[in-house]
């Protein structure tokens, strides 16, 4: 399989529905930076640089796509870009919406109750996430 | 109770970190498994700052998001570290604590009481 480029991570990044995410410390960088919340309450993180640069070496682009990306399988990568398609993760079954999830959704977004307990899981992790990643008046 | 910066990195003592280094043609990259980022170079020293840059980050992000955080299933289990590295950072060491040098073995032991003689 051929070794990606830093705008495929980025396209694998759109397409599998990650939120393109500002560093902690408020700085732009030559770098892209994205989060993805798994139904299970994992939390995937990656970095695409602004460079058009190749990641050559395969050792690291299999730590990258397994540990940052969460795939079980390097060909599901090709897929997501090949289909346009997001990745199927068997790990996300949800059992349900974190309770401190709820918490903050109610106490710090300002949701009702009502409409925090209305959310799927999914649908709640999407919310905190535009949250946290939305720029603060 | 309230604890100080020595006492914080005394608990965190025993845990190390262990950058792994992969060359490609034109760049280097430094990858922590312990918090699963990568640093990224066109030299060694340069992915070693970008790397530290990385772990700022990290570290800051994690706690901001600490709840969820420490909940989620695949970043609990760094949570000692990130103490480690964020008392590093406070007292100015996150450089070497990062990238210290491992423990030697008994054989290097042998070999440097060797040549002294």
């Amino acid at each position: 399989m051929p070794q990606p480029t830093f705008d495929d991570i980025r396209r694998f990044c759109e397409i599998d529905g990650w939120s393109k995410k500002e560093s902690a410390r408020g700085k732009t960088g030559d770098h892209d930076r994205y989060v993805k919340r798994l139904g299970d309450g994992n939390i995937l993180r990656t970095k695409a640089s602004h460079s058009k640069d190749q990641i050559g070496d395969p050792r690291l682009w299999h730590r990258i796509w397994k540990e940052q990306l969460g795939l079980e399988r390097e060909d599901q990568f090709w897929a997501a870009l090949r289909t346009s398609v997001p990745v199927r993760r068997e790990a996300e079954a949800p059992k349900g919406t974190p309770d401190w999830l709820i918490r903050r959704l109610i106490h710090q977004v300002g949701l009702t109750e009502e409409v925090a307990l209305s959310l799927s899981p999914e649908e709640a992790a999407a919310r905190w996430e535009r949250f946290t990643t939305s720029p603060r008046e | 109770m309230l604890l100080g910066l020595e006492e914080i990195a005394r608990l965190v003592e025993g845990l190390s970190f262990e950058p792994e280094v992969f060359k490609e043609a034109g760049a280097v990259n430094v990858w922590l498994p312990e918090f699963q980022v990568y640093g990224r170079g066109k030299d060694l020293a340069a992915a070693r700052l970008d790397l530290l840059d990385e772990v700022r980050d990290y570290v800051l992000e994690y706690l901001d998001e600490i709840d969820s955080y420490r909940a989620a299933p695949n970043r609990r289990s760094h949570f000692p570290h990130i103490i480690k590295a964020l008392a590093a950072d406070l007292s100015g060491h996150l450089d070497s604590v990062i990238f210290a040098d491992r423990p030697q073995t008994k054989a290097e032991k042998g070999l440097a009481a060797a040549n002294v003689r």
